[in-house]
């Protein structure tokens, strides 16, 4: 029950397969790195410890080895020599004012040349002692110091020196020591001390060179490696801290370790190294120690007996364990929780082409043929999903196709089980139309017989007819004439009257000259009113004959214009008869047309019932032989009567052969409306 | 007073008799200056319908006119003046005075001194 929701998911098994091909490795790899146990762990520290350890001693012991080679060239070098022997020269001469010219003038001349080679050499101290009396003769800066033995002095560097001095005077050999003049660390110096040869080859002088510790202090604190805790020192062999790499910027005071046990136990067993654990106070240390030497010839005597020490707590071991556990596991995680989302996406990625199909196969089975799933990928498993929906697809087009074929079936069923019944309507239709026409036939037999009698009289008729158009067309003849006569006289008619309105048209002229005489008249009139009206009293009278003049013109051109009124009148009615007149004309020209026409086709009557005639006897022959024929006819409907039976028959058959497919399209129909496809929605 | 009327489009138009010499009929005479009595009032010109002459005393200056209708005496009661400002929008040819007859249109007057020489 608990699992069944990984049973149930494709996705979710997918994610839980990935997680479990992620965390199986894991998981023994992880096995693999706790088993790294703190033992194993404390060996890779002693190693690396006591490895670091190591290269430090060889460097610095490199380091030392060179310093002295280059202090035994110094003391064979030409200027050195020179300088000496100016030494010993101005010595030998009596103290006085000129010797210490001599020794300013030396220094002038090899001071600066012995100096700079020194400098050259890496060393920043140089100072010369006379052998036999142990006086210091040239300071570290070359200053003339002669001051005296230095054995009796008691100051803790000059302690240091003088033993150096004493073992390059009792060994003659070169000698190499630390020494501090104010005891802190960074003010620490290496010196040498090499014995120099006359030219005789006795040691005269000891040559003192020094640098100091700083290189070697920067050497021992190179690369403290992955431990915290890690403290590195050089002792020498009287316990002595040289140096401290960790304090060198504080002057630490040079201190013993003498109560140190990784101290004393490296000094015992040296110039042995090792490695071992300790306690120092509530701390659980580990350390390891290895020796620095110097001797490497017989030619030089060194007292460094150094030793190079490294410590850490073994607390800080399994602390930088833990912390690359912690690291490694964060790592694990942090990729774990990568690689839970990737399998996740992969899952998806996986499922969902999956379950689009499953979806798709589901509906199939449902016959719902509307999804369509789409897939972007071009992997496997996209060729999949986009082939089942391209399926469906294909499926929902025969489907469709499928459906319009059967609707076209049905279709075309219902169209022939319709026709099959109209079919079979009509057969019995044309059963009783065989039965009808053949009782019409005969009946249509015994008509033919009265058709024959009917023929015979239709011929007299015939006869009878001719002889009264032939008649008639001698008394059509006569109207003609009559016509023609009345023609004539109207077109006689028609003459006189078109010379009636020429002479109106002459009396119009007159009256026009009339109507200009009274113009001319009214004018006189007028102006004989004028000479009247002029001629005062006097004209008076004559002023009234003007007047009844100008009245009487007056007259007369109203006269002339009822005049003029009355022939526009005759005028217009002469042409309103011109026009009766030629309607007339033309009436009677269409009276005579017809009456030609009449006359024609009584001719050509007259001609078709000669025809008719003859036709008719024909008739009566042609009667006769189709008697016959409708003999042979009903001879002919018998056997169509039986064909229609056998018609009759096969269209039973067909009809029920039509209801057994619309039964299957029917069927086809149930089984395709199971499928729904988008058409179909 | 006697006033020549003649026919001016659908109204009338009088002029002195005392100033006129004769009426002729149109196109009988060369000698004198013809002027039509429609440019001279300022009308457009249109044809005449049996258009006269009238011959103006002591001026050979002739109005072509359409048809005389009458010679009519006037007294002086018929005439009076028109108003200043019709008078100033008025052709300087016709008179002031109009002469004006009880159930008649008013006949405008032509003067013949304002007819000019040329």
């Amino acid at each position: 029950m608990g699992l069944s929701w990984i049973r149930r998911s494709l996705r979710n098994k997918l994610v839980i397969s990935f997680l479990l091909i992620y965390t199986v490795p894991i998981l023994i790899i992880l096995a693999l790195v706790f088993s790294y146990t703190a033992a194993v762990a404390r060996r890779i520290a002693i190693d690396e410890l006591q490895s670091m350890n190591d290269d430090k001693a060889q460097q610095i012991e490199q380091y030392i080895a060179d310093r002295m080679e280059r202090a035994e060239i110094i003391s064979h070098a030409t200027e050195v020599k020179e300088f000496i022997q100016g030494i010993e020269m101005i010595r030998l001469e009596p103290a006085s004012s000129e010797r210490e010219d001599q020794h300013q003038d030396l220094i002038s001349e090899y001071g600066l040349a012995v100096k700079r080679l020194v400098f050259q050499k890496g060393f920043t101290r140089l100072a010369v002692l006379e052998r036999e009396q142990g006086r210091l003769l040239f300071d570290h800066n070359l200053n003339y110091r002669d001051i005296g033995r230095l054995l009796q002095n008691e100051a803790s560097e000059d302690r240091q020196l003088l033993d150096i001095i004493n073992r390059v005077r009792t060994s003659g050999l070169m000698t190499v020591s630390a020494a501090s003049q104010t005891g802190s660390l960074d003010q620490s110096v290496v010196y040498y001390g090499i014995p120099f040869y006359n030219q005789e080859g006795i040691f005269t002088h000891i040559l003192m060179v020094g640098h100091a510790m700083e290189q070697v202090n920067m050497m021992a604190s190179l690369d403290y490696g992955r431990f915290l805790t890690r403290d590195t020192f050089l002792v020498n062999s009287n316990s002595i801290i040289i140096s401290e790499p960790k304090h060198s910027s504080d002057s630490f005071t040079i201190g013993r370790h003498t109560d140190h046990v990784l101290v004393q136990e490296a000094l015992r067993n040296y110039p042995h190294r090792d490695t071992l654990s300790f306690q120092m106070g509530d701390v659980r240390m580990l350390g390891s120690y290895s020796p620095i030497n110097t001797i490497r010839r017989d030619t030089i005597q060194g007292n460094l007996n150094w030793v190079l020490i490294s410590q850490l707590e073994q607390l800080d071991i399994q602390q930088t364990f833990r912390n690359q556990l912690i690291m490694i596991l964060g790592a694990v995680l942090l990729v774990g929780v990568g690689v839970f989302f990737l399998a996740l996406m992969l899952a998806k990625g996986i499922a969902r082409p999956i379950g689009d199909v499953t979806v798709l196969m589901k509906r199939l089975a449902a016959g719902e043929l509307t999804f369509f799933p789409e897939s972007r990928r071009k992997d496997e498993l996209g060729e999949m999903v986009r082939s089942a929906g391209e399926m469906v697809q294909q499926l929902s087009l025969i489907i469709g196709s499928l459906r319009d074929a059967v609707a076209t079936a049905s279709s075309v069923g219902s169209t022939i089980s319709s026709s099959v019944e109209q079919q079979s309507a009509i057969s019995v239709e044309q059963a009783g139309s065989v039965t009808e026409i053949s009782s019409t036939m005969d009946e249509f037999s015994t008509s033919f017989g009265q058709v024959s009698d009917s023929v015979n009289s239709v011929s007299r008729l015939s006869e009878e007819v001719f002889q009264r158009i032939t008649e008639s067309a001698g008394l059509i003849d006569s109207v003609s004439q009559k016509m023609r006569d009345v023609n004539e006289d109207n077109n006689r008619d028609i003459d006189y009257i078109m010379e009636l309105k020429n002479k109106s048209k002459d009396i119009s002229k007159i009256m026009d000259i009339i109507n200009s005489i009274s113009d001319q008249t009214k004018i006189i009139s007028f102006n004989a009113a004028l000479e009247a009206s002029s001629a005062g009293e006097s004209g008076k009278r004559f002023g009234v004959v003007a007047a009844e003049i100008r009245k009487l013109t007056e007259d007369v051109i109203k006269s002339t214009i009822h005049i003029d009124s009355l022939i526009s009148e005759i005028q217009t009615l002469s042409d309103k008869m011109v026009l009766a007149s030629e309607k007339t004309t033309k009436t009677i020209h269409q009276g005579l047309t017809s009456s030609d026409d009449s006359v024609e086709n009584i001719e050509k009557i007259v001609e078709s019932i000669k025809k008719s005639n003859e036709s008719t006897k024909q008739i009566a022959l042609a009667v006769q032989q189709q008697q016959t024929a409708a003999s042979q006819i009903q001879l002919g409907l018998r056997e169509l009567s039986e064909g229609a039976q056998q018609n009759s028959e096969a269209i039973q058959a067909i009809n029920e052969s039509g209801s057994e497919f619309q039964e299957v399209t029917r069927s086809l129909e149930v089984i395709i409306q199971q499928f729904r496809t988008e058409e179909s929605l | 007073m006697t006033i020549i009327v003649f026919k001016y489009r659908k109204g009338k138009m009088g002029i002195r008799a005392d100033a006129v010499d004769r009426c002729i009929p149109d196109g009988t005479c060369k000698e004198l200056r013809v002027f039509d009595i429609n440019t001279i009032v300022g009308e457009v010109p249109v044809g005449h319908v049996k258009s006269l002459l009238i011959c103006l005393k002591d001026r050979k200056i002739a109005l072509r006119i359409d048809e005389l209708l009458d010679i009519a005496e006037v007294e002086e009661h018929q005439f009076f003046m028109l108003p200043p400002l019709v008078r100033q929008h008025m052709n300087r040819v016709l008179e002031s005075r109009v002469i004006y007859k009880e159930k008649e249109q008013v006949m405008l007057l032509v003067d013949p001194n304002r007819i000019p020489a040329r």
